[in-house]
């Protein structure tokens, strides 16, 4: 197949573990919170696709400065990146990904710039995915950084003493890659791993809704704040789960516990509490891919 | 507002429905903004007479029923004086559409059904086939309405209806009689211009405006210098990480 021509494939996908560990036959990235994209450069023409091989181009009219660095016919993966405080901010790019209006997306590539972080390249001329991963990295070394192209740094062996400090920097995770594995296109490959740095937080359950699915409850969770009870998005559990028969045993309220608007759902008294781990706060402060860990009896 | 959930009930049917508002503004919307700063501007309840702000909790509803004199009600009061009849859409009679002048016409809803439902198509075709159109009750959000319920390809559309005490209607009928050539020739004209209703061709054409004007100052910021320098800030990051890796 020939990856530059088709290109309706998807890039090397990762899988999750939840512990960081040192190997000598990894490598280590930070994870940057971004949107993945493949970018198709030649110095005439720079297309950008994302993972679900969509042409989002017309999105990213920054992105067209890569002409200027490549020579040959070059297929970038890498990760799509808006900054804020120095640091990568989701909510900042969602400003950028949804947008359509070609006018206002002009505007905000001045207002609200984007970077694409590259870890890897795939095709210069010819195919390269065949390669192991540090013969790719010695290729993508020899291109320079730009103002929107920056190639991302890799650590080896010390897996952990990075997610140490991508912790204290408070970073989304970490990538570790085996260093001699060839690109995997279509595959969520063993040889990329992620480890997020997940944080976890106590909530207070205001409310509940039995979704329409079987056996899965949301809980509608709540923080103290200023003596306000603030609503900060919902969790989903198993129903199976004990704490739903206490819930499911609190006389009902009329009215919603929350000072804040949260949807529908059974409201009660804030009493019982679960721990919840959560990638971040949004800007609207709700927390952003909740997952219910356990309850707090 | 999407989406409320309600029951068509007539006689001992029940019919689960759906409301969709189908009508919504088209203003663009604009925020106050201080002219020195550029902020949003922000409105305080001030209270005249303690010469200070006042808070939610601290604000009640009284009605005036004689100059400065006024009866006070707490939320749970009038809480209590909602009708009850909340998710029900309660048919009263079948009547002719063009009996009702379009002055009474409010709001329009499109009512539909999560799944498919046997009762709500029969009604449907029911309505069609009689040419009549339900007149009913109900409540949306806290106020009571009068509305009709019309059958249209699209399924069925309710339309809430303005009470008689809320439309200012002249109480004398005017007079008119006209010359009998004179007659003839308006009538001449007015013929001569007949058309026919095609709201998809009609433009807001003073928001068209304000969408052009918002249009050309958004490309008139184009030149302008690029705010934050995301390649620093990449920097500044790696900076600190290998700050933070070195330190162990």
């Amino acid at each position: 197949m020939n990856i530059w021509k088709m290109r309706d494939w998807t890039p090397m996908l990762l899988q999750e573990i939840f512990k960081p560990f040192d190997d000598d036959n990894y490598l280590f990235e930070i994870k940057f919170d971004g949107q993945r994209a493949l970018i198709f450069a030649s110095p005439s023409d720079v297309k950008v696709y994302n993972r679900h091989h969509e042409d989002i181009t017309f999105r990213y009219p920054e992105l067209q400065a890569i002409k200027e660095i490549v020579v040959k016919n070059t297929i970038f993966d890498g990760e799509i990146v808006a900054f804020e405080d120095n640091k990568p901010s989701f909510s900042r790019l969602q400003k950028r990904a949804h947008l359509n209006n070609i006018k206002k997306i002009a505007y905000e590539s001045y207002e609200n710039p984007i970077v694409f972080m590259c870890f890897d390249i795939l095709y210069m001329g010819a195919d390269l995915t065949m390669m192991p991963l540090t013969e790719r990295k010695e290729i993508l070394s020899q291109f320079l950084d730009n103002q929107v192209f920056i190639k991302t740094k890799y650590y080896y062996k010390e897996g952990k003493k990075v997610f140490k400090s991508i912790k204290e920097l408070g970073l989304e995770g970490i990538v570790a890659k085996n260093i001699s594995s060839p690109y995997e296109i279509n595959t969520r490959s063993q040889n990329w791993l992620k480890i997020k740095n997940w944080r976890e937080e106590n909530f207070f359950i205001g409310g509940y809704l039995e979704s329409g699915k079987a056996h899965v409850v949301s809980l509608f969770l709540g923080k103290y704040r200023a003596s306000k009870f603030i609503f900060v998005g919902k969790v989903s559990m198993n129903q199976r789960n004990s704490l739903y028969d206490l819930l499911k045993r609190e006389p009902l309220l009329k009215k919603s516990p929350f000072s804040n608007p949260c949807g529908e759902c059974h409201f009660i008294a804030p009493k019982y509490q679960c721990r919840v781990a959560f990638m971040e706060w949004t800007d609207d402060g709700h927390v952003r891919q909740p997952i219910f860990k356990r309850a707090i009896l | 507002m999407a989406n409320i959930h309600s029951n068509i009930s007539f006689g001992l049917v029940n019919i689960p429905v759906l409301l969709n508002p189908i009508i919504h503004n088209n203003d663009t919307s604009f925020n106050q903004l201080h002219t020195k700063c550029l902020n949003r501007i922000r409105y305080i309840k001030y209270c005249p007479h303690c010469k200070k702000e006042v808070k939610e909790k601290d604000i009640i509803k009284g009605y005036e029923y004689e100059r400065d004199k006024y009866l006070t009600f707490a939320k749970n009061e009038l809480d209590e004086l909602k009708p009850e009849n909340e998710k029900e859409i309660e048919i009263v009679s079948f009547i002719d559409y063009r009996e009702v002048d379009p002055t009474y016409f409010e709001k329009s809803y499109m009512l539909t059904t999560e799944k498919k439902s046997k009762a709500y198509n029969l009604f449907c075709e029911a309505l069609n086939k009689v040419k009549k159109v339900a007149l009913a009750k109900t409540v949306i959000s806290s106020k009571f309405y009068y509305c009709l319920l019309r059958f249209t390809p699209y399924g069925i559309i309710m339309t809430t209806l303005f009470f008689a005490e809320e439309v200012n209607m002249p109480d004398t009928e005017m007079n008119t009689k006209a010359d009998a050539k004179e007659l003839e020739l308006a009538i001449k004209l007015i013929n001569e211009r007949s058309g026919k209703f095609e709201p998809e061709k009609y433009r807001d054409e003073y928001q068209d405006n304000i969408r052009e004007a918002i249009d050309d100052k958004l490309n008139g910021q184009e030149v302008k210098k690029v705010k934050r320098k995301p390649k620093e800030q990449v920097n500044n990051l790696l900076d600190a990480l290998e700050k933070s890796l070195k330190k162990r």
